[in-house]
């Protein structure tokens, strides 16, 4: 069959690579779509002959959106490859910044990156289809969307003393005790964090009543879920066993994370340089999985706070209590998520030990080998290290989280792109419906640099012969 | 209000694309401020006119500091999309929309700024030409001239 190609392509430098092709026939009609990711691993390598007390600096050079992440993770695994676990003070102000990046970064997606669409409509004007636009439709709005990531960023700022580049859990602890009054200053906020939030949820749930049909249409595909559980299986978002359930939400397993590679490989595909992680058991495609905030709330029976529970009850109900496998859901997920953190920082800043000084185990027996895991914003984070007794790192392998949902990012815009795009002349919004299957996702393709001028994005048609016959590039 | 506000993002991490990290440790050297941790203030002031910031990357908040001052530079890297090795040109407010990820521009910035406030300063771009962005944390030699002639630019433009 004869077919055009178009290609949508936004140019990174490093680590960044991805685009989606789009593959159509003759007559127009989308024959197949991938997600392309040309992902940097040097990384790893990079680390190899350091020492294991350097990792919890180096490995948030990964990233410059999640830096936390990788900084806890990292942290984590330093303390069960030292044999030094952390006391419970420092792992409450670990958990504390952990919720202060959660906060941060579900409430920029949400607010600047997902709401334009939702508040604007896919189908508006890319000139104002993005957060000034929403500035000028809702100027109280986007203040609220400024002053909600602030708080998220005020509490990793508060907690480690450093805005970027943290510098605080450090294998068996951490390395700076909460001060009073920066326990106050988090706390002042709590009512007016929760209302913002709430204010997304009614946003959201309003566009969700009115596309109905848009929600049910998009990107609806049934997979296996994946997250951190606490031992009741509530939502868990800094330590506590993996839990897996299949597409109808039963479990499947419930391990430690230093068992990981008994339940997950990776699979590799021609048309990609990143991986697709799958559960073992099942094989590949039939074992693939989803993480991140729907992934998450997929996995679990209940919040273990009080507002959260309450909208996770009416968000479960959408699918009477079978997983959600709605693409467009990952909104509605990420602001239950943000609800939670706001209320799991309460909860950690009224625990009398936060305040303790108690921070750091210097007792230590090495194990040599170790697995610490994290949820990330955007999913499963994954460090293990093999480390030689004088502690420099031998081995190195991360699994970070827009690997666990590659194969589910694909399947969104090859699913998206055969339900809206019918003909040969493609609209603008059509292609963002492509671009917005992506975005829900929220992956992170390259965040460590941005150098200027670096992130067009290019829409690429090729004949059936391979020929390129049209270019378009949206200039950044 | 204040008079100037130089913003230099990206990953000293990363090679030359820490190029504005590089460049704003010779401008605190200048004004004899030693052992600043660029990481962990929001603004360092270099005197009473002019402060710095120092971030990886862009951030929708600075929007709200950025319309605190009269004039804002931007300092970023480049590839080898733009010409020249060091580009100094003034922007205006256009939002860049960012199809993916978590990425804002400099004009996006003013933009945001200009929506919030009403109004928005006198800003640049300077960026300067990279060539390696490893995992390391030295300059190339090419890049490394380059931030001289930078910093050049800025103290005669601003503090002569």
């Amino acid at each position: 069959m004869a077919t055009q190609k178009i290609t949508i392509e936004p140019v990174t430098r490093i680590e960044g690579h991805a685009k989606v092709t789009i593959h159509m026939t003759k007559e127009g009609k989308v024959e197949h779509a991938y997600f392309h990711v040309n992902e940097f691993r040097g990384f790893e390598k990079f680390c190899e002959g350091r020492m294991i007390f350097e990792m919890p600096s180096i490995t948030p050079r990964i990233c410059g959106i999640c830096p936390v992440s990788h900084h806890l993770a990292a942290a984590k695994t330093g303390d069960i490859v030292m044999g030094s676990p952390p006391p419970r003070t420092a792992t409450l102000l670990r958990e504390l910044m952990h919720m202060g990046q959660i906060i941060q970064s579900h409430g920029m997606h949400f607010f600047e990156l997902a709401g334009p669409d939702l508040i604007l409509g896919f189908d508006a004007d890319p000139a104002t289809r993005n957060v000034v636009g929403l500035i000028q439709a809702d100027p109280k709005l986007a203040l609220k969307a400024v002053a909600l990531r602030k708080f998220g960023q005020e509490i990793i700022h508060k907690v480690g003393d450093r805005r970027i580049h943290p510098n605080f859990a450090i294998p068996g602890g951490v390395n700076k005790a909460l001060k009073k009054e920066d326990r106050e200053s988090i706390l002042k906020d709590f009512d007016e964090m929760i209302a913002i939030t709430q204010t997304g949820l009614t946003i959201f749930k309003g566009w969700a009543e009115k596309n109905k049909e848009d929600i049910d249409k998009f990107a609806v595909f049934p997979t296996g879920y994946m997250g951190l559980v606490t031992p009741e299986n509530d939502l868990e978002l800094y330590h506590g066993n993996i839990r897996m359930v299949d597409k109808k939400g039963e479990e499947l397993e419930n391990f430690d994370a230093n068992d990981y590679l008994d339940y997950i490989a990776e699979h590799v595909e021609d048309w990609s340089y990143l991986k697709f992680p799958y559960y073992k058991k099942m094989g590949y495609p039939a074992g693939v999985y989803r993480v991140g905030p729907l992934g998450r709330l997929n996995t679990i029976t209940k919040i273990d706070t009080p507002l959260a529970n309450e909208e996770f009850k009416t968000y479960r109900a959408i699918n009477n209590g079978k997983p959600i496998e709605n693409t467009l859901h990952y909104h509605y997920a990420r602001l239950i998520e943000i609800l939670f953190a706001i209320e799991r920082v309460k909860v950690l800043l009224d625990d009398p030990d936060i305040l303790g000084k108690d921070i750091l185990n210097t007792k230590q027996n090495f194990k040599g080998e170790g697995v610490g895991v994290i949820e990330a914003p955007r999913g499963t984070l994954f460090h293990h290290y093999k480390v030689k007794e004088n502690g420099q790192i031998e081995a190195v392998n991360l699994i970070v989280s827009t690997g666990h949902n590659n194969w589910a990012m694909s399947k969104a815009v090859d699913s998206v792109a055969k339900t809206y795009i019918t003909g040969p002349e493609i609209r603008e919004g059509l292609l963002n419906r492509v671009e917005a299957a992506i975005r829900a996702h929220d992956p992170c393709l390259s965040c460590s640099t941005h150098a200027v001028g670096q992130m067009p994005m290019i829409v690429d048609l090729f004949d059936h012969n391979g020929k390129l016959t049209q270019e378009v590039k949206r200039d950044f | 209000m204040k008079n100037n506000l130089f913003i230099g993002y990206g990953n000293p991490d990363r090679g030359d694309d820490g190029a504005s990290y590089h460049l704003f440790i010779a401008l605190l050297n200048d004004f004899g401020k030693k052992d600043v941790d660029l990481f962990s203030s929001d603004t360092t002031s270099l005197n009473a006119n002019t402060d710095i910031l120092f971030n990886f990357q862009l951030l929708p908040e600075f929007s709200e500091m950025i319309g605190q001052y009269q004039q804002v530079v931007f300092i970023d890297s480049h590839t080898g999309d733009i010409k020249e090795n060091i580009s100094f040109k003034s922007i205006e407010p256009k939002y860049h929309y960012s199809p993916f990820t978590h990425h804002f521009s400099p004009s996006s910035c003013l933009a945001v700024t200009q929506s919030l406030t009403g109004r928005y300063p006198k800003a640049w771009l300077l960026s300067i030409r990279g060539f390696q962005f490893g995992f390391n944390r030295e300059l190339s030699d090419q890049t490394r001239q380059f931030v001289n002639q930078s910093l050049d630019i800025i103290r005669s433009e601003f503090f002569e």
